[in-house]
C-alpha cells in the first residue's frame, strides 16, 4: 500500500493541474481575504476570520472530483494501471491508494487557502475559534465523503466522460442541496395576488401595493386571500429531501457554512431555523466513505480491465 | 520440464462471445513463445488473463506452478513483466522518471536499475524529453523498459512491433532476443505478424477462435516446413528401400507419399524404382512456409479445430 501512495505521490506531483489547482485555491483565498479586509474596512463586515478561513469548502467542492477524476482516469487513458497490478498490486491497494491521495490532495488544498487567509488576514482575528476548528473539520470530513463519492466513479467508469460525471456530481449536489433547502422553506399558504407594484414616497419609504385577478387593489394587504402554496413540499417527499439533505455532501456543505437550515413549520406557521446534531453530520459521512469505499472494493475486484 | 505458465481448460466470455474457449497453453522456462493467430483470435485476452488484468469465466491457470486462485498469485506476477496493447507510461513524464515511478510501484530500494535499463533499451539520450513526445518505437521500446523494473524472469508482449517502422521492428527484435539470450528471460510474445515470429520464437501456439489448434517447437515447426520433394508412388516400401540404399534422408507421409530433403538425380532414382516395380505418379518440389501452416492449421476463416 505505501509503496503505491508513493508511487501516487509522485505522478500526482508530477501533474500540471494538481499544481493549477493550487494557484486556483491560493488566488481564491487572496481574493477573500482582500474582499474581507475591504468590507471591514467599510463597516459592512466584522474584523473577524471565521467565515474566511471557511470559504474554501464550495471550491474544494468542485475542484476536488475534478482533479480526482482526472487522476484516476489518467491511469486507465495512459494504460499504467496495468503497470500495478502485473506486477502483483492488489485492486484493494490500487482503489485505497487512489483514495488516500485524493484526500491528501483535499488536505493540501485546504492548507493553501488556510496558509494564504491567515497570512493576508494578520490583524484580523477569530471571533470563535473552537467553532471554526469544529466546522472547518466537518468540511473536510464531508468533502472526503464527496471524494470518495467519486473514487467510485472515476474508478469504475474508465472512460474519459468519468471526469464529466465527477464534475457534474459535484455540482449537481451542491446546488441540488441548495434548491431543496430552498423548496423546504417555502410556506404551505401563498397570499393570492395577480399583480404587485413598488412606489417610493416622497420621505423615501417603499410602499407596495397589491392587485387581484381583475385588476382591483387591495386596500390592505392583510386583506389578500390566502391559498395553498404549489411550491410547498408535501410528505413523503419532504421527509426525504430534508434526509438526503442531511446525508448527502451537498447538503452537509449547506448545513456546515449556513450554520443549519431553515424551514417552514407548518404548526407555526413560520419559518424556523433547525440544526442537524453535529453527530449526525459526521456519521453520514463515515457512513457513504465506508458504502461507497466497500461498493467500489468489490465491483473493481470484479472488474474487466483493459 | 519447467513451465513458466500454463493453463487448464482456460475460458472467458464476454456476454455470450467466447474469446477464449478451453484454451490449454504450455510456455516453457527460457523459450520466446509465439502465440500466433488471426485479429480477434484470443491473444490478447489471454495475455489480459495471465496479467490478471482479467478474470477468468471458467479454467485456470498456474505462473511459476502457482494456481491463480491462490493468493500466493501475486508473489508469482512479481516475477513478471508486460506490455499489454499500447505501452503503459506516463505521457507527462521522462522516460527516466517512468521507470522511477515503477521502481516505486514495485517498492524497489533505489533507482540504480534505471541508467542500465534505458542504455539496454537505447533511451538513455532522451533527457528531459517527455514520453508523450517519443516515436512509437521509442514509446515501445520504454514500456519494455518499465516491464523489465524489478528484474522479471517472465516477459509478456503483446504485438511488440505493431505499427513499428523496419529500422523499430530489428531493435525490438534484438533486444527480446538479447533478453532471453543474456538474461535467460522467458518470454511470451502475441503477433498475428507470422515472418517476424519466425525470427525469434523458439516455441509456437497457434490460436484460433479462442482456441489452441497446436504447440509446437521451433524445431518441429522447421521440419515441418521444411524443403523437399514430395514423390506419389505406388509403393512407399520399395521407395523405403530404394531412398535408403542411395542413403537419402526422407520421410514416409502415408502408404502413396513419400518427402524427400536431399538433392537427388531424378532419372536414377525413378529407374532405380522402376527395377523395383514401384511407379512414380508425380514429383513436385515442396516448400511449405509458416504461413501456409498456419492457413492450414486455421483454415481461410472458418476456424480450427480446438486442441
Amino acid at each position: 500500500m505505501m509503496k503505491l501512495l508513493s508511487a501516487n505521490f509522485f505522478s500526482m506531483l508530477h501533474t500540471k493541474r494538481l499544481w493549477l489547482g493550487a494557484v486556483f485555491m491560493a488566488g481564491f483565498a487572496g481574493i477573500e481575504i482582500w474582499s474581507r479586509h475591504r468590507l471591514v474596512s467599510q463597516g459592512f463586515a466584522d474584523a473577524n476570520l471565521d467565515e474566511s478561513i471557511l470559504s474554501f469548502a464550495p471550491l474544494i467542492f468542485v475542484l476536488l472530483p475534478i482533479i480526482c477524476g482526472l487522476f484516476i482516469n489518467t491511469d486507465y487513458h495512459d494504460g499504467t494501471i496495468r503497470n500495478k497490478l502485473t506486477v502483483g498490486r492488489s485492486r484493494s491497494s490500487v482503489y485505497i491508494a487512489n483514495l488516500l491521495i485524493v484526500w491528501l490532495v483535499e488536505i493540501f488544498y485546504a492548507a493553501i487557502h488556510f496558509v494564504v487567509v491567515l497570512v493576508g488576514g494578520i490583524g484580523l482575528t477569530f471571533n470563535n475559534l473552537a467553532d471554526t476548528l469544529l466546522r472547518g473539520g466537518l468540511l473536510l470530513l464531508t468533502i472526503a465523503a464527496l471524494a470518495a463519492i467519486a473514487t467510485f466513479i472515476a474508478t469504475l467508469i474508465t472512460g474519459r466522460y468519468a471526469l464529466v460525471l465527477c464534475a457534474l456530481i459535484a455540482i449537481g449536489m451542491m446546488f441540488g442541496s441548495q434548491m431543496m433547502n430552498s423548496m423546504l422553506e417555502s410556506p404551505d399558504m401563498t397570499p393570492d395576488y395577480r399583480d404587485v407594484t413598488m412606489t417610493i414616497d416622497e420621505d423615501g419609504n417603499t410602499r407596495y401595493e397589491y392587485y387581484d385577478s381583475e385588476g382591483n387593489k387591495y386596500a390592505d394587504p392583510d386583506d389578500i386571500p390566502m391559498v395553498p402554496n404549489p411550491g410547498y413540499v408535501h410528505e413523503p417527499l419532504r421527509t426525504i429531501m430534508r434526509k438526503y439533505n442531511d446525508v448527502s455532501p451537498g447538503g452537509q456543505l449547506w448545513e456546515i457554512v449556513q450554520r443549519g437550515h431553515v424551514e417552514w413549520d407548518i404548526e407555526k406557521q413560520e419559518r424556523v431555523e433547525l440544526v442537524t446534531p453535529v453527530w449526525q453530520l459526521v456519521l453520514y459521512s463515515v457512513l457513504l466513505i465506508v458504502g461507497f469505499t466497500l461498493l467500489g472494493l468489490g465491483i473493481f475486484k470484479r472488474k474487466d480491465l483493459k | 520440464m519447467e513451465y513458466v505458465l500454463q493453463t487448464s481448460a482456460l475460458g472467458k466470455t464476454y456476454r455470450s462471445f467466447k474469446a477464449l474457449d478451453n484454451f490449454n497453453i504450455s510456455v516453457p522456462k527460457g523459450a520466446i513463445y509465439g502465440i500466433v493467430g488471426k485479429n480477434g483470435a484470443g491473444k490478447t485476452t489471454l495475455l489480459r488473463l495471465i496479467c490478471g488484468l482479467q478474470m477468468p469465466t471458467y479454467g485456470t491457470y498456474s505462473l511459476y506452478g502457482i494456481n491463480d486462485g491462490s493468493p500466493d498469485i501475486v508473489k508469482a506476477r512479481r516475477r513478471m513483466g508486460a506490455v499489454v496493447e499500447t505501452p503503459s507510461i506516463y505521457l507527462d513524464m521522462t522516460a527516466s522518471d517512468n521507470l522511477k515511478q515503477q521502481c516505486r510501484v514495485l517498492g524497489l530500494p533505489d533507482y540504480s536499475c534505471i541508467e542500465e535499463l534505458l542504455d539496454l533499451v537505447g533511451l538513455s539520450g532522451t533527457g528531459k524529453k517527455k514520453a508523450k513526445n517519443f516515436s512509437l518505437g521509442m514509446r515501445q521500446r520504454l514500456g519494455i523498459a518499465v516491464a523489465l523494473c524489478g528484474e522479471p524472469d517472465f516477459l509478456v508482449l503483446d504485438e511488440p512491433v505493431n505499427g513499428l517502422d523496419p529500422q523499430g521492428i530489428v531493435e525490438i527484435r534484438e533486444l527480446i532476443l538479447k533478453l532471453n539470450r543474456e538474461r535467460d528471460i522467458t518470454v511470451l510474445i502475441s503477433s498475428h505478424i507470422l515472418e517476424e515470429m519466425h525470427k525469434l520464437a523458439t516455441h509456437y501456439g497457434f490460436i484460433d477462435g479462442g482456441c489452441m489448434i497446436r504447440e509446437i517447437s521451433a524445431e518441429e515447426l522447421e521440419a515441418t516446413c521444411r524443403k523437399c520433394i514430395r514423390a506419389d508412388v505406388s509403393d512407399t516400401q520399395a521407395t523405403a528401400l530404394v531412398l535408403d540404399e542411395m542413403q537419402l534422408e526422407y520421410k514416409i507421409l502415408d502408404n502413396k507419399q513419400v518427402d524427400i530433403y536431399d538433392a537427388v538425380n531424378m532419372s536414377k532414382l525413378i529407374s532405380a524404382l522402376s527395377e523395383k516395380g514401384c511407379e512414380v505418379f508425380s514429383v513436385q518440389n515442396h516448400d511449405e512456409s509458416l504461413e501456409s501452416y498456419f492457413l492450414s492449421l486455421v483454415g481461410t476463416g472458418k476456424g480450427g479445430e480446438c486442441r
